[in-house]
């Protein structure tokens, strides 16, 4: 996708993000920063799509992201407590670092897989695109592209599971 | 979540049949702490643009239902000073019409606000006028008797 290609989208995404912004934050000033953040890492994605590929979704989902990463670098206030999940220690360097590592894995395990199944899997991964979606997309049927999916998936769960284990 | 609920996302998760929102919850359930390796690898695999997707979705949800309590209970304010409101308004002219009406007597020197005590209290003095009248009348009969 070209840097002009992507200007044009980035400016039919922009109230969408903000609007995602504002919904999370309620400030008009926050919501101008997801947006911003949110293309960015839009930008490089889309470096390695074609350019015929819709990016709304995975924008949606990256300025979603986005809220939750800058609220919680910010501290304003802290996301519902969930019992055992502890959002302060869930991000320190060490776990930064582990997260660094498990990311390192999870291409190790997904190189594994045919290319074709790789396209499914990071289709799904990135852009959360269900099964029916992604049949519509490439023209492959429902059926076929769950039992694609769920092949691709035991795969890189076994391949991960061995991974972490050594 | 209980354990056999999070296994069964999973086993949908892996089979390629778990919707979206299903990915979601089972995001957030496996990227807590002290959970068996096995359910971390899913929270890799699910990554975190899909956890990321379900905190998003816990704080709008939460900012939401906390709105609309504040919301409730600033309409159930409002509802309740209205009713104070009205039941002021209503007894305040009650009390002014019952002062408009009370019948107040000075009788011997005493002042009655009891309607019926000065309204039974007048007869007696009608009786009283017409017994003298009906006394002085037959005197004066008398008198001419004689």
């Amino acid at each position: 996708m070209t840097q002009q290609e992507f200007e044009h989208i980035a400016y039919t995404l922009r109230p969408m993000l903000t609007g995602i912004g504002r919904a999370y934050f309620g400030s008009a000033d926050e919501a101008e920063d997801v947006a911003q953040e949110a293309l960015l890492r839009l930008w490089r994605y889309a470096e390695s799509m074609d350019g015929g590929c819709d990016l709304s979704r995975l924008a949606a989902r990256i300025a979603k992201w986005c809220c939750v990463d800058i609220d919680r670098k910010r501290r304003a206030f802290a996301p519902p407590p969930l019992p055992g999940w502890d959002a302060e220690a869930a991000h320190s360097p060490h776990d930064e670092l582990v997260g660094k590592e498990t990311q390192q894995l999870l291409d190790k395990a997904i190189s594994q897989l045919s290319p074709r199944e790789r396209e499914l899997f990071e289709m799904q991964q990135l852009e959360g695109l269900p099964a029916d979606e992604i049949a519509l997309r490439t023209g492959v049927s429902k059926t076929s592209v769950q039992s694609m999916a769920s092949r691709a998936r035991k795969k890189v769960f076994d391949e991960l599971n061995k991974l972490m284990k050594q | 979540m209980k354990t056999e609920e999070t296994e069964r996302l999973i086993s949908k998760y892996l089979a390629g049949t778990a919707t979206p929102d299903e990915e979601r919850r089972l995001s957030l359930e496996v990227n807590r702490r002290d959970v068996p390796q096995e359910w971390r690898a899913i929270g890799v695999m699910l990554g975190e643009l899909t956890l990321g997707e379900a905190l998003y979705e816990q704080q709008v949800q939460h900012r939401r239902s906390h709105r609309r309590r504040i919301f409730a209970a600033c309409a159930m304010a409002a509802s309740l000073a209205c009713v104070s409101l009205a039941g002021w308004w209503y007894f305040d002219g009650r009390q002014a019409s019952d002062s408009e009406n009370i019948a107040i007597a000075h009788i011997d020197g005493h002042t009655i606000s009891d309607e019926s005590l000065v309204r039974a209290m007048a007869e007696d003095a009608v009786c009283d006028i017409f017994e003298t009248a009906d006394e002085a009348n037959a005197d004066e009969l008398d008198l001419f008797d004689m």
